[in-house]
C-alpha cells in the first residue's frame, strides 16, 4: 500500500523528506503525477502532499516579486499584480491544459516536473527566475535555467523542497508574450512554446531581450545566440531573421506523434517573428499613448 | 395533437446528465469475477512458448483461458478469419492469446503482468502496396479454407474484391480534352465514444445471458453462437445504456471471453476496456488509398472516370468486404461520372483490424470526387460550383449500378438553399481564406426491425423493441414521439423496453440511421392493429358500432359525441375481461430497389435505399504561422424527409460536422512499422474541442420519403460524409495548393503555402 502524508507546515514537509528522501514524492497538483501513476511511468512508495501549506500559496510583491511554489495556474492568470507585472508568465498559465487543469496544477509543480513541454518555464525563464529551495538543514537560491537540467529532471537534492519561484517585474519600457502553438484551440499540449521579454528604447533600439523556448528541446531554454543577434538591432528584418536562423539551430526538437521535427522548427520561426511583432506593436501603442 | 415535429425533451436525458444512467461498467451480480485479457505484444510471428503457470497462482486469479480451453474454429462477420485466441500465428499486435478471470480487476491486471509469452517475431506488413503485391508474405497462411460467401472475390492477402467496368474506359479517357489523374489517400480514424467497450457475461442452465451496451445486440447473439459453435437460442443479450458507438461497436468485441471464462468459473464475469486497449483493438475507419482519372470536355462535362481504391481490413476482414462496394455508389453520385470503371480492393495487413464508422468509406471516397472536382475546376478553367451543378445528377438519373434516384433534383434545391446563405462568389474572400464545397448522395440502411406495442392498464403504452439508443435520439426521441403520436399521447406515456434478445422481436441495431425510419414503420404497424384491438373493444364498451369509434388525445369514444369519450385505460382494463390484454406487433425492412445484378462483380452491398441529399460548405482561414486552420463557417443543407424532433436533427448534424472536423483536421491514428498505432490515449489521440467548432448552420430540406413514417429518412449518419471534403477544398482554396490526404495536417499546409508560393510566386499569401 502506498503511504500518503499530508504535511500542515513547511516544517513537517521538510521532516518528512529529511526522513524518506526520494523515497517520497511530493504532490503539488498532482495533474501530471496522478496520470503518470495511473500509466505505471511512476510507482512511488510515499506521496508528500503540500498542498495544505499556506505558506506555499500566494503572490508576494514587494521589491522582488514572490510566488509560493503552490500557487494555482488560475491564482496567477486571475492576479492583479502579476497581470501588471508580468504578463507573459500570466498568458502562459492561461494555456496550461484547461480550466480544471489551472485550478489544481501549482507553478511548482509545473517546474518540478520539468516536462519538456511546461508551458510557465518559458515565461519564467524569460522574466530570470529564481527558485528557493528549503530543506531541514540548509536554504539555497538557484537560478532557473541551473535547476532544470534535463527531460523532467532538476538539480533539486534529496530532501529539498521548492518553497518559492522570484520573478523579476517587466520593466516599465518592456512587453512580453508568450506563443503555444498547438492544434486545438484549448486543452492541448504546446507543440513549439516561445516566450519573449524585450525592452525597446525610445528611438526603437532593443536595450534588453530575452527569448525562450518550450518544446523544442529536452528542456526549455533560453536562446542566448538569438537573443545575441537582436540586442542593439531595431527589430529590422535582418536582425531579426539571424535570430530566427540561431533559434532555429539551437533547437533539437523531436520527431513524434504529436509533429515532426520539420514541423517544430519551422513554426518555431515563425512564433519568434510573431512575437517580435507584437511586442513591437505594444511597444509602439505604448509609445503614443 | 401535434407531438412528431415538435421539440420533446430526450426520455433517457436527465438521467444521463445526473449520472443515474447505468451502463455495463455499472453493473454488479453476486459473485462477479473481472476479467482481462492477454494480448500479443508483437504485430506477426509464431507463438514458440506460453507460461500462465506464474499467473495462476497469483492472488485472486480463478482461471486462466487460452486456445486449448476454448473453441478453435474460425468465425467472422463475412469471413470465417478469427479465432477467440491464437496459439500459434499472431496476426496483429493486441491478438488474444489468453484470458484470466480474477477476484478483482486489480488482481486480475497483476496476474495479466505474470503471463510469460516467446514469441519467433517477423516483421509486420504494414503497407498497403505491399501486402496486395501476389508475391508478398500471405498475413494468413490458410486464408483458403476460411469460409465466406461464395460471390467474394479473395486471392493471397486480397479479402475482398469489388469491379464495375463500363468498357473502352481508357479509349474515352485518352480521347477526352483533359485527363485529371490524381492519388488521395486518407488515414485511419477512432469512433472514440465515451464508454469503452465492456461486457458481463453469466452461464446458468446451458445459457448465456450477456449484458452489453452494443448498438446491435442481436448481432451479438449471433456472432457469439457463431463464435461458440452453440446454438443462438442458448444465448440471451441484454442491452443498457450505450456511451456512443458511431459503428465501433456493431461486431462483435469482447463478449467471447467474458462467455469462455464464466462458463469455466461457474461464476459471472465482467470485462471492461481500458482506453488504450479499446484504442488498439477497436475496429476503427479503415485507411485507404484511392487513385482517381477523370476525362472531362472543355464544356466541364465529364465523360470517363478510373477510380482505383485499396481498403486496409487490418488483420481480420470484419465488415471491410461490404465496404468495398461504397465506391460503386459514390464514383457515380452526386456527379455523372461518365464511362466508369471502378474496383476495390480489401487487403489484409498486420494491424489491428478496420470496420465500420459512420460514414462508412463514404467520407473518404466522397473527398476524392469532391477534391477532384476542384482539381479539375482548376486545370480547365472553370468555376468549382458551376462545374459540380452542370454534371449534377436530376431525377431519374442512375447510380452505376442501374438503381434510379428519383428525387436527385433536390441536390439542386440543396445548392440553391446554400447559395442562398452563403453567396459563392463573395464568400471565403481575404487574405488566406478559403471556401469549399461538397455534396452527397447516402442511404438510410435497409435492414429489418420490429415492435411490439401494449396499451397497459393505467392508460400508457408499452413498447418493446431491440432497437438501440446509441445517443443519437432515434429511441428516445424519434420512435417515443412517433408511438406517441399515433395514440394522441403525451411521449412521457409511452414506455420503451431496453433491448432483450429473449424479449423483443429481431433489430438490426442503430446502424445507417435507420431505426426512426425502419422500426418507426415498425411501430406504425403496429399501431394499425392494436388501435383496431381498442376499437373492438371501445365498440362494445362504448356500444357502438367500431366505424364510429376514434381515438383522441388519448381517450376513445364516438366519433362526433366528446361526452362519450372514455380514457384509454378503462379500454385496457375492460379488455382484460372481454378479448384478453391488447397487445400488437409490427415489422418493416425496407424493400431493395430495384438494380442491375450483372452491373458489377463481388458487389455485396448491392443498393442504396432510401436516399438522402447533402451539400455542405465550408470557410477557412489559416494561419501561416502555424499552418493551422480555422473554421469560420460551416453551413449544410441537408435533405430530412421530415423532421421528427428539431433538436435531434440538429444535434445529429453538429455532431457529425463535428466528428468529421475532427477527421479532416485533428484526429491522427499512424501506423508505426511496428504494426502499432503511434497514438495510444486520447491524451495523444487528439479529438476536436468545443472551441475548435463552429455553431453549424444548419438548413433542411423536407421532401417526404413516401415508405418512411410520417415521411421520415435517416439523418443521423451522412452529415460526417462531405465534411473532410468541403473542408480540405476550403483549405486548398485559402492557400492555392492541393490537400489529397486526410487529416490535413499542419505541416501539409505549410507544405502547400511554400509549393504555391513557388509556382505562383506573384500570389499573395
Amino acid at each position: 500500500m502506498k503511504e500518503f502524508v499530508s504535511a500542515q507546515s513547511i516544517d513537517e514537509a521538510l521532516d518528512t523528506l529529511s526522513r524518506f528522501g526520494d523515497d517520497c514524492l511530493i504532490m503539488a497538483g498532482g495533474t501530471d503525477i496522478m496520470i503518470q501513476q495511473r500509466t505505471g511511468d511512476i510507482d512511488p512508495r510515499r506521496y508528500l502532499h503540500i498542498e495544505r501549506i499556506e505558506s506555499l500559496k500566494g503572490i508576494l510583491v514587494d521589491e522582488k516579486i514572490l510566488i509560493g511554489s503552490t500557487t494555482s495556474h488560475h491564482s496567477i492568470v486571475s492576479s492583479k499584480n502579476l497581470q501588471r507585472l508580468c504578463p507573459g508568465l500570466v498568458s502562459a498559465s492561461a494555456t496550461v491544459g484547461g480550466w480544471q487543469t489551472q485550478e489544481a496544477g501549482t507553478l511548482g509543480g509545473n517546474i518540478c516536473n520539468a516536462s519538456p513541454a511546461a508551458d510557465t518555464i518559458p515565461s519564467l525563464l524569460a522574466a530570470n527566475a529564481l527558485v528557493h529551495l528549503k530543506s531541514s538543514s540548509a536554504e539555497r537560491t538557484v537560478r532557473l535555467d541551473e535547476f532544470i537540467v534535463g527531460r523532467r529532471m532538476t538539480s533539486r537534492l534529496e530532501g529539498e523542497l521548492l518553497v518559492a519561484i522570484e520573478v523579476e517585474a517587466l520593466p516599465a519600457n518592456a512587453s512580453e508574450v508568450y506563443i503555444k502553438v498547438g492544434p486545438r484551440s484549448a486543452m492541448e499540449v504546446a507543440l513549439v512554446g516561445l516566450a519573449v521579454r524585450i525592452s525597446i528604447s525610445p528611438l526603437g533600439i532593443v536595450e534588453n531581450v530575452a527569448i525562450a523556448t518550450c518544446s523544442v528541446g529536452p528542456k526549455p531554454f533560453r536562446a542566448i545566440a538569438a537573443e545575441t543577434a537582436i540586442l542593439g538591432s531595431q527589430l529590422e528584418d535582418e536582425a531579426v531573421m539571424n535570430a530566427v536562423s540561431e533559434l532555429t539551430q539551437e533547437a533539437s526538437p523531436m520527431d513524434d506523434f504529436r509533429a515532426s521535427a520539420r514541423y517544430r522548427k519551422q513554426v518555431l520561426g515563425s512564433a519568434l517573428v510573431n512575437a517580435l511583432n507584437i511586442c513591437q506593436l505594444q511597444h509602439k501603442l505604448r509609445e503614443q499613448s | 395533437m401535434k407531438i412528431v415535429g415538435e421539440k420533446y425533451a430526450r426520455s433517457d436525458g436527465v438521467v444521463k446528465v445526473r449520472g443515474e444512467a447505468l451502463y455495463t461498467t455499472d453493473l454488479q451480480f453476486p459473485g462477479m469475477l473481472f476479467g482481462a485479457i492477454f494480448r500479443s505484444p508483437v504485430a506477426a510471428g509464431r507463438i514458440l512458448h506460453l507460461d500462465i503457470s506464474a499467473a495462476e497462482n497469483s492472488p485472486g486469479v480463478h482461471k486462466i483461458i487460452t486456445a486449448s480451453d476454448a473453441p478453435r474454429h474460425r468465425h467472422g462477420l463475412v469471413v470465417d478469419d478469427e479465432q477467440i485466441f491464437t496459439s500459434s500465428d499472431i496476426t496483429y499486435a493486441g491478438e488474444p492469446i489468453a484470458a484470466i478471470a480474477a477476484t478483482s480487476l486489480a488482481e486480475a491486471l497483476a496476474a495479466l503482468k505474470k503471463i510469460r509469452i516467446e514469441i519467433d517475431e517477423i516483421t509486420p506488413i504494414v503497407d498497403l502496396h505491399e501486402a496486395i503485391d501476389p508475391k508478398c508474405r500471405l498475413i494468413h497462411q490458410g486464408w483458403k479454407d476460411f469460409g465466406a460467401p461464395e460471390e467474394l472475390f479473395r486471392s493471397n492477402n486480397i479479402v475482398g474484391q469489388m469491379v464495375y467496368d463500363d468498357g473502352d474506359v481508357d479509349k474515352i479517357l485518352n480521347g477526352s480534352d483533359f485527363v485529371i489523374e490524381n492519388e488521395f489517400v486518407a488515414g485511419r480514424q477512432y469512433q472514440a465514444y465515451m464508454e469503452p467497450k465492456g461486457v458481463v457475461a453469466s452461464y446458468e442452465n446451458g445459457r448465456f445471458t450477456v449484458h452489453v451496451s452494443h448498438q446491435f445486440p442481436f448481432n451479438v447473439r449471433d456472432r457469439l453462437a457463431k463464435a461458440l459453435g452453440i446454438k443462438s437460442s442458448a444465448i440471451r443479450v441484454v442491452g443498457h445504456h450505450i456511451g456512443g458507438g458511431f459503428g465501433g461497436k456493431l461486431d462483435l468485441g469482447i463478449e467471447p471471453f467474458a462467455c469462455v471464462l464464466a462458463k469455466s468459473t461457474g461464476r459471472p464475469v465482467k470485462l471492461i476496456q481500458s482506453r488504450a486497449e479499446d484504442m488498439a483493438t477497436c475496429p476503427v475507419r479503415e485507411n485507404a488509398i484511392i487513385h482517381l482519372r477523370t476525362g472531362v470536355n472543355r464544356d466541364g462535362q465529364i465523360i470517363a472516370t478510373d477510380m482505383d481504391v485499396i481498403m486496409d481490413a487490418g488483420a481480420a476482414a470484419g465488415d471491410t468486404p461490404y465496404l468495398s462496394s461504397i465506391p460503386l455508389f459514390l464514383a457515380g453520385a452526386p456527379y455523372k461520372s461518365g464511362r466508369t470503371r471502378v474496383r476495390c480492393r480489401v487487403v489484409y495487413t498486420n494491424t489491428p483490424s478496420t470496420g465500420a464508422f459512420r460514414g462508412v468509406s463514404g467520407t473518404y471516397i466522397n473527398f476524392a470526387v469532391e477534391r477532384q472536382m476542384d482539381e479539375i475546376a482548376k486545370v480547365i478553367g472553370m468555376d468549382r460550383r458551376q462545374l459540380r451543378l452542370k454534371n449534377l445528377l436530376h431525377d431519374g438519373d442512375c447510380f452505376l449500378n442501374g438503381q434510379v434516384l428519383s428525387d436527385a433534383s433536390i441536390l439542386d434545391e440543396a445548392f440553391a438553399l446554400v447559395e442562398s446563405r452563403a453567396p459563392w462568389t463573395t464568400t471565403g474572400k481575404g487574405k488566406l481564406r478559403g471556401v469549399g464545397i461538397a455534396a452527397a448522395v447516402w442511404l438510410t440502411n435497409p435492414l429489418p426491425g420490429s415492435a411490439t406495442m401494449k396499451l397497459n392498464e393505467d392508460g400508457t403504452l408499452g413498447l418493446i423493441t431491440a432497437a438501440t439508443e446509441n445517443g443519437s435520439g432515434a429511441v428516445a426521441m424519434g420512435l417515443r414521439q412517433i408511438a406517441a403520436q399515433e395514440f394522441g399521447l403525451e411521449p412521457d406515456d409511452v414506455l420503451i423496453s431496453m433491448p432483450d434478445t429473449d424479449v423483443a422481436g429481431y433489430d438490426a441495431g442503430s446502424q445507417g440511421s435507420r431505426t426512426t425510419h425502419v422500426v418507426g414503420r415498425a411501430i406504425q404497424e403496429a399501431s394499425i392493429e392494436l388501435r383496431s384491438k381498442i376499437i373492438s373493444v371501445a365498440a362494445e364498451v362504448l356500444e357502438a358500432l367500431p366505424g364510429d369509434i376514434e381515438i383522441v388525445d388519448g381517450q376513445v369514444g364516438v366519433a362526433g359525441v366528446p361526452a362519450s369519450r372514455i380514457p384509454l385505460s378503462s379500454i385496457a382494463i375492460a379488455a382484460k375481461s372481454m378479448a384478453g390484454p391488447l397487445v400488437a406487433t409490427g415489422s418493416y425492412r425496407t424493400p431493395a430497389p430495384e438494380y442491375n445484378h450483372q452491373c458489377a462483380t463481388g458487389l455485396l452491398f448491392t443498393t442504396f435505399p432510401t436516399l438522402t441529399y447533402h451539400v455542405h460548405l465550408a470557410e477557412v482561414e489559416v494561419d501561416p504561422a502555424t499552418g493551422n486552420t480555422t473554421v469560420l463557417r460551416y453551413i449544410v443543407a441537408q435533405e430530412v424527409g421530415k423532421v421528427v424532433n428539431p433538436d435531434g436533427v440538429r444535434g445529429q448534424i453538429q455532431g457529425g460536422v463535428a466528428q468529421g472536423l475532427g477527421y479532416v483536421l485533428y484526429e491522427n491514428l499512424d501506423i508505426g512499422t511496428d504494426g502499432k498505432y503511434r497514438q495510444k490515449t486520447l491524451e495523444a489521440y487528439r479529438l476536436p474541442i468545443a472551441g475548435d467548432i463552429p455553431e453549424v448552420e444548419i438548413m433542411l430540406l423536407e421532401h417526404p420519403d413516401l415508405a418512411g413514417p410520417h415521411g421520415v429518412r435517416g439523418v443521423a449518419e451522412p452529415p460526417i460524409v462531405p465534411v473532410a471534403a468541403a473542408i480540405a477544398n476550403a483549405i486548398s482554396d485559402a492557400i492555392g495548393a492541393p490537400l489529397n490526404t486526410i487529416p490535413v495536417r499542419p505541416i501539409d499546409v505549410l507544405d502547400g503555402i511554400r509549393w504555391a508560393q513557388e509556382v505562383h510566386p506573384d500570389r499573395q499569401v
